[in-house]
């Protein structure tokens, strides 16, 4: 019973200083602390340190105004290149947008530019191949007679190529 | 509708609400009203003032930057602006935990405390705030962040349990596990302390 008391003691005993603890385990404890010698003792400890760390640590580590005014100003200017001129207001989240934004457009523009060239007008004006002119050759009594025309002479030598293969036929002997 | 938050708590929703307005002056008073004690936090939970310092910029950069998901239905501001610095505070230790070994404790050493009747160590022993940084010290960053948070700031165990993300039941076992320690470790300087003002009575 007796290390039963202790230990519900040790255990709720913090509470109890800060009088945090319901009016029930409030009073078991105070019952406690005056029927047990540890209790007690545990109970002086307790205090002891509580009410020294409750003197000390809220002025622990304080800083003085000159301190907190340096930490505002360079707050202020590392927050007004993000926001553009400025805390972060209601314009903070669209200005970033905007900026992705734009620079998606100018990706997406990069990387399609190949394809626009294909389709660009300055493509119809490339001058093609000159077209073969017709011949037009020296005539002689001897062609005058075969061909009167250019026409028949360009058509003659079209038909003398294929000679060896028209040899037997009335074309391969006209021409002949 | 009826407001069922603290005074305080609704004053400080509606400087909040300015300030997303695009009110500048908005964050010049959540600033004044919060830097203080942020300040003591970080400073009471790294030992250093330029990492205290460094927090405290980078936590409200953070808390500026994002207050629009601030939710005050979930938590106090207050209570938002210490988790952002305690989660900034355990990334530094994390950091310095490799620095910050004791060699001594490495090579097996032990290093020699200055003799008890110097007048140095009379004054550092009196000295009631180094006496509670060294016990600090000592702990371990979990039952350091509940001390400071239960004592340094007054906060309630449910606060505690939403700044370190734990259950209330946690939170109020770290707070009684870090009072015992430091009652082992303050408890000789105060016998010490008073065996002193006996003597020169």
């Amino acid at each position: 019973m007796i290390k039963f008391k202790y230990r519900y003691c040790k255990v709720h005993l913090a509470k109890y200083l800060s009088g945090e603890l319901s009016d029930v385990a409030r009073r078991r404890i105070a019952r406690f602390i005056d029927e047990s010698p540890d209790c007690y003792e545990e109970y002086l400890r307790q205090r002891e340190v509580s009410d020294q760390l409750q003197r000390n640590l809220p002025s622990f580590g304080r800083p003085d105004a000159q301190r907190l005014d340096n930490i505002w100003m360079s707050l202020q200017s590392e927050l007004a290149p993000a926001a553009t001129g400025g805390l972060p207001g209601s314009n903070y989240l669209g200005n970033t947008q905007i900026g992705h934004s734009l620079f998606m457009v100018l990706l997406a523009a990069i990387l399609l530019l190949p394809l626009t060239i294909g389709f660009h007008p300055s493509v119809a004006s490339i001058e093609l191949p000159p077209r073969p002119k017709l011949l037009e050759l020296e005539t002689t009594p001897a062609t005058r007679s075969n061909a009167s025309s250019v026409g028949l002479l360009s058509t003659q030598s079209s038909f003398s190529n294929q000679a060896p293969q028209l040899q037997n036929t009335p074309e391969a002997r006209y021409l002949q | 509708m009826r407001d069922n938050r603290p005074q305080g708590r609704a004053e400080i929703d509606r400087i909040v609400e300015r300030a997303l307005n695009g009110d500048q002056l908005g964050y010049a008073e959540l600033y004044e009203r919060f830097a203080a004690s942020l300040y003591r936090l970080c400073y009471s939970l790294l030992m250093n003032e330029q990492d205290a310092e460094d927090i405290l910029q980078e936590s409200f950069l953070y808390a500026f930057k994002n207050l629009r998901r601030y939710d005050s239905g979930k938590a106090s501001l207050k209570t938002w602006l210490y988790t952002i610095a305690v989660s900034r505070c355990r990334n530094t230790y994390r950091r310095k935990r490799f620095l910050t070994v004791d060699i001594s404790q490495w090579f097996g050493i032990e290093l020699k405390a200055p003799p008890a009747d110097a007048p140095e160590a009379a004054v550092i022993r009196r000295d009631a705030a180094e006496t509670i940084e060294k016990a600090l010290t000592g702990l371990s960053p979990r039952l350091r962040e509940a001390i400071v948070l239960r004592y340094g700031q007054g906060m309630t165990y449910r606060e505690i349990s939403e700044v370190m993300g734990c259950p209330q039941k946690t939170a109020e076992s770290r707070v009684r596990l870090g009072h015992q320690r430091l009652r082992q470790s303050l408890q000789p300087e105060g016998r010490g302390l008073l065996e002193e003002l006996l003597r020169v009575h």
